[in-house]
C-alpha cells in the first residue's frame, strides 16, 4: 500500500528529498512514526500534514495512492 | 477574466507582480458603473536586515495543487461572507527582488465597507492558510526561512 509522501520548503531541505514512497503505513501516526526514525531532524521542526491536499490535525487512516504532504508553517505573502 | 465565482482562478504567478499589470488590472473595470469601490493590498519584498546580512529578494514556493485549492476556497468564503462585485488574487512564485510586489489583493464593491474589509481578511487568510514558504535571499548568497507573523503552527506532529 504506497503512500506518496512530499516534503515541501525547510523541511524538503532538511530531508534532503522532496518525494519519497512509503509502503505498509495504515495511518499518519504511524507514517509520522516513520518519517521520524528515517528522518531525526524532522523532530526539531515545526510541521503540520495533509492528506490529499486537506490539513490533517488528527490521526488518519491512509488508503492506497493517498498522497501526504509535509508543510512547516507558511510563510506567504 | 472578471466573472465571479464559479470559475477557477489562477493565483498563483511566476515572477514579481508588475506595476503596469496592476494599473491594467484596475482600467478593466472601468466598464463596471456599478462599483462604487476598490480594495488593493500590494504585498512588497523588503529589505529586511538580519543579523548583518540584508535581505536581497525572497524564493517563493508553494504547495501548487494544495495552494491554488486553499485560494479558492478563500475566495469563495469572501464572495459568501461580503457584497463584492469583483475579486482578483495574485501571488508570486520564484524570486522577487526587494522593492518588487508579491502579493496583489484587488476586491471592487459598490460601496467602500465591504471592499476594504474583505481585502484586509483576505489578506490575513491568504497568510495563515495558504502553503507558501519563501527564502530570503542575503545580499552574500546566504540565505534564511522566511518567518511569517501569523504562525499557528505548534509543534504536533499528527
Amino acid at each position: 500500500m504506497p503512500i506518496t509522501v512530499l516534503f515541501f520548503g525547510p523541511l524538503a531541505e532538511i530531508s534532503g528529498i522532496d518525494r519519497i514512497l512509503v509502503p505498509d503505513v495504515s495511518d499518519t501516526t504511524a507514517l509520522t512514526g516513520y518519517l521520524l526514525g528515517t528522518y531525526p531532524l524532522l523532530g526539531s521542526q515545526s510541521w503540520k500534514l495533509a492528506v490529499n491536499q486537506e490539513l490533517c490535525p488528527a490521526n488518519r487512516d491512509l488508503h492506497d495512492g493517498d498522497i501526504v504532504a509535509l508543510l512547516s508553517p507558511f510563510a506567504g505573502g | 477574466m472578471n466573472s465571479k465565482k464559479e470559475k477557477k482562478h489562477t493565483v498563483l504567478v511566476e515572477g514579481p507582480i508588475s506595476p503596469l499589470f496592476i494599473a491594467d488590472s484596475i482600467s478593466k473595470h472601468s466598464t463596471k458603473t456599478d462599483i462604487g469601490a476598490h480594495a488593493i493590498f500590494l504585498g512588497q519584498v523588503r529589505s529586511d536586515i538580519i543579523g548583518d546580512k540584508k535581505v536581497k529578494s525572497i524564493v517563493y514556493s508553494a504547495y501548487q495543487e494544495m495552494a491554488e485549492l486553499e485560494f479558492h476556497k478563500i475566495r469563495e468564503n469572501a464572495f459568501n461572507r461580503f457584497q463584492l462585485t469583483c475579486m482578483h488574487l495574485y501571488h508570486s512564485l520564484g524570486e522577487v527582488k526587494a522593492g518588487e510586489i508579491s502579493l496583489f489583493v484587488f476586491v471592487s464593491s459598490i460601496h467602500r465597507a465591504d471592499a476594504f474589509t474583505a481585502c484586509k481578511e483576505l489578506v490575513d487568510e491568504i497568510k495563515l492558510k495558504v502553503p507558501i514558504w519563501g527564502k530570503e535571499m542575503m545580499e552574500d548568497g546566504s540565505f534564511v526561512w522566511k518567518v511569517n507573523n501569523i504562525t499557528t503552527f505548534e509543534n504536533d506532529h499528527p
